[in-house]
């Protein structure tokens, strides 16, 4: 893996406390898997939806999401639900830093299709609305209440040492003191989601899984691709 | 320890090639809007576009041969600009990164195909990025920030941070977008378009004009003294956590994006604070929020100014652009008016600059908002 940066800082601010991955019609939570569907000609919504219902959610709004924003929801349901996230001073406390490689291609094309005239489609807010990649962490905010920092990296492969390096340094400043970092990628014919909580010290709950460093969330990342 | 600062900038836009051009034409109360037909539409569009033979023409001058769209020229003419006003010695050595902000950037190219064969390479963000980092010969990996109309004013905020942390000495950021028949039409199915120039902030205000624009800032540190510096010095974003296309009515986010930013610094900086340059998109939703986050952040009586009547809206360079112009006035002493208001629209009332004054200044804060509820501030201030 080549270095994104040259390391000058090698602070480790923070502890994994949760990660998830959801791939392949397939749902692992710290490393367990939690939920699988069978037969994986499905369509990856078809999944997600089948997520929503198996693990009784019951958030309407869902329905309304597109596929990228679905698959971030689901992700960090698996995470956000069993933590201890849900207090609102603790909730502008929590940033936020998720990344793709092909921003909201998916819906793009659906944009697109509908502005074509000889396809007889016509542009709808409710999908141009989602061709904005960080749409997936308002909904995320909105379903959690998290009011801290947020951003999104677009990269081609998932940028471990920026994300680490960043969410570390954010914690390390006091600007939060918890954050959800990941990978939420949907193309025209792959998806993938790997995310997890990192925690300062303080904040830890319960015992460490693992330290925060670029080699362990590459590992966390790797394992269930 | 020396402040994060501003060394150097560009904006390309139809108002010029130059910050200075640029500056130039706001400060004389021109605008880049222009009614054209666009996209094979019948009705006129207000919008602020560059004329493609002009880009060009102007990108001819480059040492190239390679094949570019109209954005990445853009951004690499505006990035190649900025850096002849700096002494930065070896660009490839690993001290500079680039960050690149944009909502969609060649997005355009979709109309060529849409499946898994045909979509065109530079449709990703990524690319474009590598593209301008290539050309400039950077050796790391460019970050690259899609953050709905926060991205570029959200750019500027994580370069800082990346210079305090020590990781990099220079940072070069960059926003840009264009006009697209894709955005276009998307803001149009919200309703959220006017098809006379924009009013932010006034009474009769009916939406946004889309702009296009690359813009570029160099950060780094303030002694590479070539010209009066900009320091970076506090910025904080934030979620309203409310709705994805509206902002929160009482414009919690903003708020307390503008407090984090003030109360980061170690004196309270309000009352010197000398203007706001505002997001002010002319929107009923957006500008009635952020005057209302003004208020309660006790900024109403602070001169403010939205340059969206100036630029259009330029989405993914609107932050970096705008910062620029502002930090420029602030230079000059000189105040910006806030083109396009007439007569106060906003519950809250503010304080729009409606006459050009020279009156010494030191800092002022910009702010952004965008879809996903997302918020930022950033506080500048003259490098003493």
């Amino acid at each position: 893996m080549p270095p994104f940066y040259f390391l000058k800082c090698t602070n480790m601010a923070g502890y994994i406390s949760t990660y998830c991955t959801v791939s392949r019609h397939q749902i692992w939570v710290n490393g367990k898997t939690v939920f699988e569907e069978e037969g994986t000609e499905k369509e990856v919504d078809e999944f997600l939806i089948a997520a929503h219902r198996h693990f009784k959610i019951k958030y309407p709004k869902f329905y309304k999401m597109d596929v990228l924003s679905r698959l971030a929801f689901i992700a960090s349901e698996m995470l956000l639900s069993t933590d201890t996230l849900k207090n609102d001073s603790v909730n502008s406390q929590t940033s936020i830093i998720l990344c793709n490689r092909s921003s909201t291609v998916v819906t793009d094309v659906k944009h697109q299709k509908n502005i074509q005239k000889e396809q007889g489609g016509i542009p709808s807010p409710a999908t141009f609305v989602y061709t904005l990649p960080n749409i997936m962490i308002g909904e995320m905010s909105i379903r959690h209440r998290l009011t801290g920092e947020s951003v999104l990296f677009i990269s081609e492969t998932f940028p471990v040492n920026a994300v680490v390096q960043y969410s570390n340094f954010m914690i390390d400043q006091g600007i939060c003191n918890s954050c959800l970092c990941g990978w939420v990628e949907v193309s025209l014919n792959y998806y993938h989601a790997f995310l997890y909580v990192v925690k300062s010290e303080e904040k830890l709950v319960k015992r460490t899984i693992y330290p925060h460093t670029s080699e362990t969330i590459q590992k966390l990342y790797l394992s269930n691709h | 320890m020396q402040p994060t600062a501003i060394i150097a900038d560009n904006i390309i836009s139809p108002l010029g090639f130059t910050t200075n051009e640029n500056f130039r034409q706001v400060m004389l109360g021109n605008s880049g809007l222009r009614q054209r037909q666009l996209f094979g539409e019948e009705e006129l569009s207000c919008v602020a576009t560059i004329d493609d033979a002009l880009i060009d023409q102007k990108f001819a001058t480059l040492d190239t041969n390679g094949t570019y769209t109209k954005l990445e020229k853009m951004s690499i003419l505006s990035v190649s600009t900025a850096l002849q006003h700096t002494n930065i010695g070896d660009l490839g050595s690993h001290n500079t990164l680039l960050i690149y902000c944009s909502t969609k950037g060649n997005i355009d190219l979709l109309a060529y195909g849409t499946t898994d064969d045909s979509l065109h390479q530079d449709v990703y963000l990524y690319q474009l990025a590598r593209k301008v980092n290539r050309f400039f010969k950077l050796k790391n990996e460019p970050i690259v920030i899609s953050n709905a109309c926060i991205s570029s004013l959200q750019g500027i905020l994580v370069g800082k941070r990346i210079i305090d942390a020590g990781l990099y000495r220079y940072v070069i950021v960059v926003g840009g977008d264009v006009v697209t028949n894709f955005t276009l039409s998307g803001f149009k199915s919200f309703n959220a378009v006017s098809n006379q120039a924009c009013k932010p902030f006034d009474a009769q205000r009916k939406g946004i004009n889309l702009g296009e624009a690359a813009a570029t800032v160099v950060l780094g540190p303030s002694n590479n003294a070539t010209r009066q510096h900009i320091a970076v010095r506090s910025g904080s974003c934030t979620n309203d956590a409310h709705h994805i296309s509206a902002p929160s009515r009482n414009g919690e986010g903003l708020y307390q994006a503008i407090s984090k930013t003030y109360n980061t610094l170690k004196e309270g900086n309000k009352e010197q604070t000398d203007f706001i340059c505002a997001h002010g998109t002319a929107t009923r939703y957006n500008d009635e929020m952020e005057a209302y986050a003004l208020f309660r952040s006790e900024l109403s009586h602070i001169p403010v100014c939205s340059l969206k009547g100036y630029f259009g809206h330029t989405l993914g360079a609107s932050g970096l652009l705008e910062s620029v112009v502002a930090a420029h006035a602030m230079l000059h002493d000189q105040k910006i008016i806030s083109k396009g208001y007439r007569e106060q629209g906003t519950t809250h009332q503010l304080n729009p600059i409606i006459k050009r004054t020279c009156y010494p200044m030191s800092q002022f804060l910009k702010t952004s908002s965008g879809f996903g509820g997302c918020n930022a501030a950033v506080l500048f201030s003259k490098v003493h």
